[in-house]
């Protein structure tokens, strides 16, 4: 009773005692606008065969938010890539439940993995971003859904998760999955997306309760989406088992680690993934899919402090992964395992503004080739 | 059954009060928990609420304590929504949208509890570990600045730790 009548004294008083941050009385200062963008030269080496290099403006990205009050914010980014492509990149809606508890709903990024959430130029070392996440993790990988996200403070734990659009692997007459392909073609992008009656379902949680250490594992699971499975006569047993081998099972769980002492910093992030029912999938769908695929890294770094805002960054990375580890059918594409070593610095000329040269060297079964990479990237 | 659960949260989210209390009142029963206060409103007297454009926040006496204690409850901004990118201006924050939800208590200047009540952001979360606010027990307020950093900044956390301790050096004036 006393609560309640608290309560209706705050909302009906403008008095000093209910007096806090308030956005709603100035909303010129909600509205923020951001961008961050990445230019990168691209130069293969091979002494016995002559190949040009390849510029693009690979990423401009702005993002627009809003903060409505103090509990509710939307964010969005669009996508400009290689200066002839856009996507949307995140259009969500958080707001908050209760203290440390927030919904989101909306085009949500998938928690899955450092670069994925993480993309932004300044954010990671190296000019590409790491072939595990690219071809292993999808990045950048974001669905449509809805979840919950939310901090225990006095465990130094961070929750996330979300139900959301599946991945599609089939749609009008093309399977999207292959041995080279596990996952990243099945990616729908919230472009009038397909979706299940059973959603997919991604979810993280990550301790930060150690000084300059961070761990977090994350899953997704879900049900794949066919296009067969749009207006399908249930009557019609052929149809159904048609339907049914268009879909797999994905399952993925990643475990990532940062740690940080001084100027120095490791990251080292596993994935591993399953596609169940890869084998009715391929002999229906024409594919050669593997049921299992990994990929995983481990990052090195140190930092060359300068001042305040200048700085260098030095760091390898060596990474493996397998796009088709476990092979369901005999004819398959074997050489899909890479081992990729990557060498370079990163300078930030000030905090939000980087350039950066790597060179990288990938094995595979039979080969191997390596690229000079430089770029520049901003984030402002 | 999906939608039925959909339906149900969003139901949750959307009638569940979200009605402005002052920061005691949001806070009540955490606050009781870290002063081992059983009943905070009868206990606590406000001494004073400031708002200034890097942080709000209600300044309390607790009545029922021996020794002499102040409790702050604040609200501090710290960078800008979707994540900070170059030098955020919390100090200047005009245009801050980000803010963490925050408690301490000051014994002659020093703190002697300290705990992060919410963060909201999804950038710079680490600052709420107890392993590091731990580092701020014992400190004198006055020893903060923004030129002195007093207490080691957490690397992905740097736009908080600065913002916390840029608003501990305020409360010094």
């Amino acid at each position: 009773m006393r609560l309640i009548f608290i309560i209706l004294i705050c909302q009906v008083s403008t008095a000093i005692f209910c007096q806090r941050i308030d956005f709603e009385s100035d909303p010129d200062k909600n509205l923020f606008i951001k961008l961050y963008g990445e230019v990168h030269y691209n130069q293969p080496i091979n002494p016995n065969i002559k190949q040009n290099g390849m510029l693009d403006v690979h990423r401009l990205v702005t993002l627009f938010g809003y903060q409505f009050n103090k509990n509710t914010q939307f964010v969005s980014e669009i996508e400009f890539e290689h200066a002839n492509e856009i996507f949307v990149e995140q259009a969500f809606l958080k707001h908050k439940i209760i203290s440390n508890l927030s919904m989101r709903a909306g085009m949500i990024l998938v928690p899955m993995g450092f670069v994925n959430v993480n993309h932004e130029p300044t954010a990671f070392n190296g000019v590409e971003r790491p072939l595990v996440d690219k071809y292993i993790i999808p990045s950048t990988w974001r669905s449509i859904g809805i979840g919950l996200s939310g901090l225990l403070t006095n465990q130094s734990i961070k929750y996330q998760a979300y139900l959301l659009e599946g991945m599609s692997s089939y749609k009008d007459g093309v399977a999207t999955l292959s041995s080279g392909n596990p996952i990243r073609n099945s990616r729908q992008k919230g472009i009038k997306a397909s979706t299940n009656t059973i959603p997919s379902l991604a979810a993280e949680i990550e301790y930060f309760g150690i000084s300059g250490l961070k761990i977090s594992a994350s899953y997704f699971g879900g049900q794949t989406v066919s296009s067969l499975n749009d207006e399908l006569d249930l009557s019609n047993e052929r149809l159904v088992l048609q339907a049914d081998s268009s879909v797999v099972r994905l399952r993925m769980v990643t475990l990532f680690s940062d740690f940080s002492f001084d100027n120095f910093n490791i990251k080292m992030q596993a994935t591993f993934g399953k596609n169940l029912d890869s084998k009715p999938y391929n002999e229906f769908a024409n594919s050669d899919v593997g049921s299992s695929f990994y990929g995983f890294y481990i990052e090195p770094a140190y930092n060359i402090n300068v001042n305040d805002k200048k700085k260098w960054t030095l760091f390898t990375r060596f990474s493996m992964y397998d796009t088709n580890s476990s092979q369901s059918i005999d004819n398959l594409n074997i050489d899909t395992q890479r081992t990729v070593w990557t060498l370079g610095f990163g300078h930030f000329f000030t905090k939000g503004v980087v350039g950066k040269i790597d060179f990288q060297k990938i094995w595979t079964e039979e080969s191997n080739f390596q690229t000079i990479n430089a770029g520049i990237g901003v984030w402002f | 059954m999906v939608l039925k659960f959909i339906s149900g949260l969003l139901f949750f989210i959307f009638m569940f009060p979200q009605t402005e209390l002052s920061l005691l009142l949001q806070y009540e029963k955490k606050i009781a928990k870290i002063t081992e206060s059983e009943f905070v409103i009868d206990n606590f007297k406000l001494l004073e609420t400031n708002n200034r454009p890097f942080a709000y926040w209600e300044a309390y006496k607790n009545e029922k304590n021996d020794f002499e204690s102040t409790l702050i409850i604040a609200s501090i901004f710290t960078c800008n929504l979707g994540g900070c990118t170059a030098e955020q201006a919390y100090a200047k924050s005009k245009s801050s949208q980000e803010y963490f939800d925050l408690v301490l208590e000051l014994s002659d200047d020093k703190i002697s509890k300290i705990k992060v009540l919410q963060y909201f952001s999804d950038y710079g979360y680490e600052i709420s570990s107890k392993n590091y606010l731990k580092k701020y027990i014992g400190r004198s307020i006055c020893d903060f600045t923004l030129s002195n950093t007093e207490v080691d900044i957490i690397s992905g956390a740097t736009i908080s730790c600065d913002a916390l301790q840029y608003f501990l050096g305020s409360l010094c004036d």
